[in-house]
């Protein structure tokens, strides 16, 4: 460079010493970490969501972050944090990593991460699904199959008969396509994969459009659908039909219980493995008392999001015995990853 | 016809009472605000106001939210054209020519070129988007794989006519791009691929990190080995050159017109993504140009048909959206929890009896672009300002700016290491003239062309005669083919003008 270049020792000196203001001055701004030694919370909590922002784990976890301060001993803030990312892995992993202090919390997608670090990467170990301390469960939902309003198609055994049924979803290590390939394989049904869409309502519009035969979505994304005379369902991975739709088939019904056990999705309240007991009592005891909150209520309905709720034991048995069930069904996902 | 009527009268009521007008004005603010920041724009804007919006009814939500989505596009050109950074990934292609205007000092007759084809942009885009609402259904069903297959191979084609000057450099690049797009977790055959087991590669390279490194980052570079100012400080600007852009931008409204259809349609198939609407409108403005060789060297027909397609892109994205909550660009995903917050469900009814609602996003966003674009008129001239100041000046800020941005889009550090990664790279290809353009295509339409074959094939019975057998793929096919045609065409007349000679 020339010997008139912008980059002299003053302009060093200056700009070193703005940094260094700026430093100081952000320094300054962050608030101190950590509780300062009083009852548990005696700080904000950080929740994070592994999803991104405007979908159902959001919409719940937001809610939560809302009314839930209320129940906490000292009504503490909770700050929403979005963390998408690796199919939820990301998120579900900062939680992972983060002090189990109590101070940070996240909604955790148990069903899918158990098909993930069982069947659909063995070699997975940033994080062990089983070992989280669960506090509780907002909403578990079974998907099951739908077709479109005017396909020919309309029990399970028609689907059986079938030449070749194809099914619309995103791809290995979705819950809904885990749920679907685990239900094709049981009920013997002659499926064949089409895979890449970009979530539930894209691999519903593809079944409406006519890609596929049949698509796996959980029943309350499906229910506009439902309205609009675009999709049915033919049967749900649950013990019972679907209330509004009881033309449904059920799983359990049909003896079909694996796939009820991992036919669905859970959203469930954690936090880093070995956070104190006393901590995670707390905050069960918090959730439950939620759960009957008018306010907490009110959303739920005027958003059509059904808190279904489960308390730590039985967010942990269920988490448990999806790992289980999935490790049953390696050879189904060995086969559908040749595909 | 009635419904459609009554529907938008109910809209317009909607729209300019009090204080549904005052929400708007402030969800543009914000909207052009969040806009102009690499990093930040439509979805981090919306994700804000999702909560200011508690306690609106439904009406002024949908206000607030459209109004912040009409202000982004507008804010993000002006970022493109004074720093070559896009506010917004659709952004990029206002950079092509319009950052060299700037260079040029001409950033403010860009600035009032961009505002003024944004304007009518959307207003074009709204008045094509009405005519489609009847047949909108079918409109977005008839888009199966193959289209979009189709689709993404002419997106790709663009490559060609873009690189006319050395195409063997071009396709390097445009390849490059495609095998960095297929890092990362391929749901079609459900592998993941080049991500060595990390979660970050697993979802690939962010586009917007390509963009902020390759274009922002790279300039960034390239300004400090120059050591001047973005534009000549002996050059001047004034109002009277704004309306020169504003009078251009008339002057060409074929431009507009062609773009603003562009933008809407492409807008309306899911999964196509605002960046390609404005790519291929920018293609097509530089297709039917006089003079197409001054593409990326500061020709207003750049800017004009880019963004003219970027505002009428949302009006088209919206449709997939409300009617099959399928959301038909990245500031949609957003939208539609909004939606589903304030009880507004995707379906049928949002195109029939409550058609109210949909027209009430469709004015509020025509509106707020006005707005936009007369703001924008007003305070280009202080605007322009930035491309004088010396460098040693503006370095050091737009770096903070392109780091923090990198930053917030995902809350990933990993982000910003990535940028630095992307902007030599980007610096490197300018030294050496190949076309980041072209790497920019391949990177975002790869992976929708190998989804689009993917499924196609399994979704065909007739096997790979899918790609030929269906109307509207052919006739992508056949533009496919015209486009490659071109610069051959070119050549061939070219090198027959030299022999005369």
């Amino acid at each position: 460079m020339s010997g008139n270049s912008g980059i002299n020792r003053r302009t060093v000196l200056k700009s070193g010493t703005g940094l260094a203001a700026a430093g100081v001055t952000g320094l300054a701004g962050c608030s101190s970490i950590g509780g300062n030694g009083g009852e548990y919370p005696s700080d904000d909590i950080t929740w994070i969501v592994p999803f991104g922002a405007g979908g159902g784990y959001d919409a719940y976890s937001r809610a939560i972050g809302q009314y839930m301060p209320k129940h906490l001993p000292n009504d503490a803030n909770i700050n929403v944090e979005n963390n998408p990312g690796g199919g939820s892995r990301t998120g579900t992993q900062a939680v992972w990593r983060a002090d189990p202090d109590g101070y940070t919390l996240g909604m955790i997608d148990t069903v899918g991460n158990a098909a993930y670090q069982t069947v659909i990467e063995p070699d997975f170990d940033d994080y062990d699904i089983t070992e989280f301390s669960y506090f509780g469960t907002a909403a578990w939902e079974p998907y099951g199959f739908w077709t479109a309003w005017d396909s020919e198609y309309e029990t399970v055994e028609d689907l059986q008969n079938a030449d070749q049924i194809r099914m619309a979803s995103s791809g290995l290590g979705s819950a809904a396509t885990n749920a679907g390939v685990v239900a094709n394989s049981v009920m013997d049904i002659p499926s064949e994969n089409v895979f890449g869409y970009e979530g539930t309502a894209e691999s519903m519009t593809a079944v409406i459009r006519g890609d596929a035969d049949i698509v796996p979505v959980n029943s309350s994304s499906a229910r506009s659908a439902y309205e609009d005379e675009d999709l049915r369902p033919i049967i749900v991975f649950d013990n019972s039909p679907i209330e509004w739709a009881s033309e449904s088939q059920a799983a359990g019904e049909l003896g079909h219980d694996g796939v009820v056990s991992v036919g669905r999705f859970e959203r469930t309240l954690g936090a880093p493995q070995d956070t104190d007991q006393e901590i995670i009592d707390t905050l069960e005891q918090a959730w439950l008392d939620l759960v009957d909150d008018e306010e907490f209520n009110q959303w739920s309905e005027e958003n059509s999001r059904p808190i279904r709720p489960k308390n730590a034991q039985e967010t942990e048995e269920t988490t448990q015995g999806a790992v289980e069930t999935f490790q049953e069904y390696q050879d189904i996902f060995e086969e559908a990853k040749q595909d | 016809m009635q419904e459609l009527v009554n529907a938008f009268l109910i809209a317009i009521e909607t729209v300019f009472s009090w204080p549904t007008f005052g929400i708007l004005v402030l969800g543009t603010l914000v909207g052009l605000l969040f806009g102009m920041f690499p990093g930040l724009g439509g979805p981090v804007a919306l994700a804000l106001l999702i909560p200011m919006s508690f306690g609106m009814d439904q009406g002024s939500a949908m206000v607030l939210f459209a109004s912040a989505m009409g202000g982004v596009t507008f804010g993000g050109s002006v970022t493109a054209i004074l720093l070559n950074t896009p506010g917004t990934a659709p952004n990029a292609a206002t950079m092509f020519d319009g950052y060299p205007m700037a260079r040029q000092g001409r950033a403010g007759e860009a600035i009032g070129a961009s505002a003024a084809s944004s304007a009518i942009g959307a207003i074009i885009g709204l008045v094509f988007l009405v005519a489609l609402i009847p047949v909108a259904r079918s409109v977005i069903l008839a888009f199966q794989p193959p289209e979009f297959f189709w689709l993404s191979i002419f997106g790709l084609s663009i490559i060609a006519v873009v690189s006319m000057g050395n195409v063997l450099k071009g396709l390097i690049s445009g390849g490059v791009g495609l095998l960095i797009s297929f890092i990362g977790w391929e749901g079609a055959v459900s592998v993941s691929r080049f991500a060595f087991g990390t979660n970050y590669l697993y979802d690939g390279i962010n586009i917007i990190i390509a963009l902020l490194g390759m274009f922002a980052l790279a300039e960034l570079i390239k300004l400090s080995t120059e050591d001047r100012s973005i534009a000549d400080p002996e050059s001047t600007s004034n109002f009277a050159d704004t309306i020169k852009g504003v009078k251009l931008t008339l002057k060409n409204w074929t431009v507009v017109a062609r773009s603003a259809i562009i933008g809407t349609l492409i807008g309306i198939v899911p999964g196509a993504g605002g960046t390609i609407a404005t790519f291929i409108a920018y293609l097509q403005g530089q297709i039917a140009s006089d003079d197409p060789d001054s593409f990326g060297q500061g020709n207003i027909q750049g800017v004009i048909s880019s963004e003219a397609a970027n505002d009428a892109k949302d009006g088209g994205a919206l449709l997939p959206t409300i009617v099959f909550s399928v959301p038909g660009s990245a500031v949609m995903v957003v939208l539609l929890g909004a939606f589903l917050l304030h009880g507004v469900t995707p379906g049928r009814a949002l195109l029939t009896d409550e058609l109210h609602i949909t027209a009430t996003i469709v004015v509020t966003l025509v509106v707020s672009n006005l707005l936009t674009s007369t703001i924008g008129v007003l305070t280009a001239n202080e605007l322009t300002r930035l491309t004088r100041i010396p460098v040693r000046l503006i370095i050091p800020t737009i770096l903070a700016v392109v780091f923090v941005g990198a930053f917030v889009l995902r809350n990933n550090i990993t982000d910003v290491f990535v940028v630095v990664l992307f902007g030599l790279v980007g610096y490197w290809m300018t030294v050496y003239d190949y076309s980041r353009v072209a790497l920019v295509l391949g990177l975002i339409l790869g992976p929708i062309a190998e989804k689009g074959f993917l499924q196609s094939l399994a979704i065909s019975d007739t096997g790979y005669l899918i790609f030929v057998t269906r109307p509207i793929s052919l006739v992508l096919a056949l533009l496919t083919a015209i486009g490659l045609l071109i610069p051959l065409l070119k050549n061939w007349r070219d090198s027959r003008g030299g022999l005369e000679q």
